[in-house]
């Protein structure tokens, strides 16, 4: 195991090389995943605000307002 | 070349392909580090040192063959106006130049024990370090722009520029006096390499190839989706100004 580390007097450029290489291409596609998830879960957040365009009103109590918005956004009331 | 054009169609296809690529990444590193580290011989003039080979010339290939792909999506994305093109090049840079730092870094550190020096300013190791700048300015120029399809439409400009650098990094060792050895893969009289040294090679280049695609694909969905969001509140923006009634869009 010494040996193998040691790489002929040659070990510490060959793992500093190794571990850069490393390194980098982790740090490169943790990056990339932690980026998509996060734009992933974005999305699902947006578009749950589409789902209720009116979260502040009490459910089932439709106002003449509400039904407007309703009607502006979907077509029809639902 | 049409059918990748929908992002949707894209998007299919990715999901299928992504676990392939990321199991053949991992399963040729395993194979490739086992071969590179254990399995190959000592170089007769190297020693144990040539075994920074197997990351360095993988690495230095895929800088090149990623910014080709990347010169290739910014030409489609110019001339047919493709929505993925533009995306897979913006998605394509930082890996490229990741690639292109890790054959600069291990080739710094391989030419200190070989040549005594960490660096010369000589026509290969200069020409990837423009290599690596071209990346830096094709990162910076896509975000630069407030309206993305102005500062896309610029990068793909200097990305087909950039494409100029690529022939004369292959063929600097050949046109101009180097440290740098010449090429020992494409040559006229085949490999100038030993079957046991050129299987880890051909291996890693095999595992670096997967390894872009597979963060390509992920880095491409995050765009996607990042326009797909700023559509979606484009659209909110809009139907908020309609909500409050069309004077308020004088405003």
């Amino acid at each position: 195991m010494p040996d193998f580390l040691d790489m002929g007097a040659y070990g510490s450029f060959i793992w500093t090389a190794y571990g850069i290489a490393a390194l980098v291409m982790v740090g490169l596609f943790v990056a990339s995943w932690r980026r998509l998830r996060a734009r992933e879960v974005a999305l699902a957040d947006l578009l749950e605000t589409f789902e209720e365009p009116t979260p502040v009103r009490p459910v089932g109590v439709l106002t003449d307002d509400s039904r407007d918005d309703l009607d502006g956004r979907n077509g029809s009331p639902s | 070349m049409y059918r990748f054009a929908n992002p949707k169609r894209f998007l299919r296809i990715a999901a299928v392909v992504l676990p392939w690529s990321a199991a053949l990444t991992v399963a040729f590193l395993g194979l490739g580090l086992y071969l590179a580290l254990l399995a190959s011989p000592a170089d007769y003039q190297q020693g144990e040192s040539v075994r920074i080979m197997y990351v360095h010339v993988p690495a230095a290939w895929m800088a090149l063959f990623v910014y080709s792909c990347l010169a290739a999506a910014s030409a489609v994305a110019l001339i047919w106006k493709h929505p993925v093109a533009d995306l897979a090049a913006k998605a394509s840079a930082p890996i490229g130049a990741c690639f292109t730092f890790i054959a600069l870094a291990t080739g710094s550190i391989w030419g200190k024990p070989m040549w005594g020096v960490w660096w010369v300013w000589d026509a290969r190791l200069t020409s990837v370090l423009i290599l690596f700048f071209f990346y830096m300015g094709h990162m910076a120029l896509t975000s630069a722009f407030e309206d993305a399809s102005r500062g896309e439409r610029a990068a793909a400009i200097l990305a087909l520029v950039g494409f100029i650098n690529i022939p004369v990094i292959k063929w600097s060792v050949d046109w101009w006096n180097t440290l740098h050895q010449p090429a020992s893969m494409i040559r006229m009289d085949g490999p100038a390499i030993h079957a046991s040294m050129l299987a880890p090679l051909l291996i890693m280049a095999a595992a670096f190839t997967a390894y872009y695609v597979t963060v390509l694909i992920l880095r491409l969905r995050g765009e996607i989706l990042a326009r797909k969001i700023g559509a979606l509140r484009m659209t909110r923006i809009q139907d908020r100004q309609e909500e409050r009634g069309p004077h308020m869009k004088e405003v």
